[in-house]
């Protein structure tokens, strides 16, 4: 990848790959952060990445790095059990519960169905940038379709 | 891959539909049996008990060949995915119509799909490009850049170590400028003056001056024409023009070839104002001769003439950039500079 292919990247990434930090990271400071440091990274190595691996590169090197970054804050949210009580006040905007279902799902679900959902990846190409096999990829994905359907569906049960 | 409490129950899938190696689903039981405390909710039929099984309705759900109400949530799922074949499809079609209930739950299914919120830009792209070095254009701009140093290196070469040589000439004023002779740039030169002896013998001397320009023999000739007249045999001195006065002499670069055919012409063009200068092009000088020129015997002499050695002053004058060498030569009040470049 050379500078002006970089460059591209930068261009048609960029914002997909914050909108994704800052689903995961949940604050804005931090989703700049770790975008930053994603492309710092894909720039260091841009020799060695081909042009057409650069996203799921980018998207792996910020998944990554969340990680890193989630376990030394100690910010574990591995939990499979939905729950209401985070709710302060139901919302009739379904994006809004979207969001507050996916903030519930662990990490590793919530990257899944980011992927598929918001950059359009299929099961390969998440599996690439998680570190995961197509079927483990498939397996995330329907678990977090599931929870999200079952908060919609207790959303609505609330109102 | 190590199976590891964040993605066992995904090989559990797997085990369910078959995908494991018999290593695979050893190191899963070796994984289950070191980690006891794993969810509870697990089916019987994972658990390590030889007695346990499923019930009808668990063993159904493990079934996908077609839809029913144990698996319907892995249905739903793969059609919003797109994960469902025609088949498939249309089971999950006439499921639904046996089953209306189940349809508000699958529009529910529908709904849990993310959708990005495109108004959300990462605001500092320019603070993550790089610069781009066009190599496309570099290149281009490389080849003239080359060519453009070439040409002004053959043109400096050309310019500054020709063979040509500049010949400036300033003027002083002219003064006692008593004849004409021949500037060598590089010898002590003194006009010569001929003696020869006439039909009865007799010495005679004619002011015949010679000199030597490399291995040519140069001579000017006077004639009768000449002022101021002298006997007959003798040539006499060129008329000169007096310049003196306005000091401005007339200095004419003579091609070699004109002079010499005005010289061969019969009779010979009567040397007027001209002289000859070897510095490397000939030049007319106009003279003047001042009225106290003596004369011996009715000859012009040397001494008569006021011909004085020329002592040539060689001066490495210049800048170094300019690599000239600059030579001074003086002549009979009349200074010139010969300027070659190195």
């Amino acid at each position: 990848m050379n500078a002006k292919e970089y460059n591209n990247l930068v261009y048609q990434q960029s914002d997909g790959l914050y909108r994704f930090a800052l689903r995961l990271a949940r604050d804005e400071e931090s989703a700049k952060d770790l975008v930053q440091m994603a492309f710092e990274k894909v720039w260091i190595k841009c020799e060695e990445i081909q042009a057409e691996k650069g996203k799921p590169y980018l998207f792996r090197t910020l998944y990554n790095a969340f990680i890193d970054q989630s376990r030394r804050k100690k910010h574990d949210r591995i939990d499979d059990e939905y729950s209401l009580s985070n709710v302060s006040q139901p919302s009739h905007d379904l994006k809004e519960v979207l969001h507050m279902a996916l903030n519930q799902l662990p990490d590793i679900q919530k990257s899944a169905i980011l992927l598929r959902d918001y950059e359009g990846y299929n099961y390969q190409e998440i599996g690439e940038v998680l570190n995961l096999s197509e079927s483990q990829v498939k397996v995330y994905i329907f678990r977090a379709r599931k929870h999200l359907q079952l908060f919609i569906g207790k959303i609505e049960a609330v109102l | 891959m190590m199976i590891t409490r964040n993605n066992y129950e995904a090989y559990m899938l797997d085990w369910m539909e078959g995908n494991l190696t018999e290593q695979q689903i050893a190191a899963l039981l070796r994984f289950l049996d070191e980690n006891p405390d794993l969810d509870a909710t697990l089916p019987e039929f994972l658990s390590l008990d030889d007695q346990a099984h499923l019930s009808d309705q668990e063993r159904s759900s493990l079934f996908f060949d077609s839809i029913h109400e144990g698996n319907k949530d892995h249905f739903f799922t793969a059609y919003v995915e797109g994960e469902l074949t025609k088949v498939q499809l249309d089971q999950l079609e006439m499921f639904l119509i046996d089953h209306p209930n189940f349809q508000k739950e699958l529009d529910r299914f529908k709904l849990a799909v993310l959708i990005p919120d495109v108004s959300i830009i990462y605001s500092n792209k320019l603070g993550l490009v790089q610069p781009v070095v066009d190599l496309k254009f570099y290149m281009v701009f490389l080849r003239y850049a080359a060519v453009l140093v070439l040409l002004l290196t053959f043109s400096y070469v050309l310019f500054f170590y020709s063979d040509s040589t500049v010949v400036r000439y300033s003027k002083s004023h002219v003064r006692d400028l008593k004849g004409v002779g021949y500037l060598q740039d590089d010898l002590e030169l003194t006009p010569l003056l001929s003696i020869d002896r006439d039909e009865e013998n007799q010495l005679v001397s004619f002011p015949k001056k010679k000199v030597v320009v490399g291995e040519d023999l140069i001579s000017m000739n006077e004639y009768s024409e000449s002022f101021p007249p002298v006997e007959s045999n003798i040539i006499p001195i060129p008329e000169l023009r007096d310049v003196s006065e306005t000091n401005d002499m007339s200095l004419v670069i003579e091609e070699d070839r004109v002079i010499q055919e005005e010289m061969a012409k019969t009779p010979p063009v009567p040397i007027q104002d001209w002289a000859l200068t070897t510095m490397e092009r000939r030049a007319r000088l106009a003279l003047d001769v001042p009225e106290h020129v003596q004369f011996e015997n009715g000859l012009y002499t040397a001494a008569s003439l006021g011909l004085t050695a020329i002592t040539n002053k060689q001066q490495e004058i210049g800048r170094k950039s300019d690599h000239f060498k600059t030579t001074k030569i003086e002549f009979a009040g009349v200074k010139f500079e010969r300027i070659v470049r190195r």
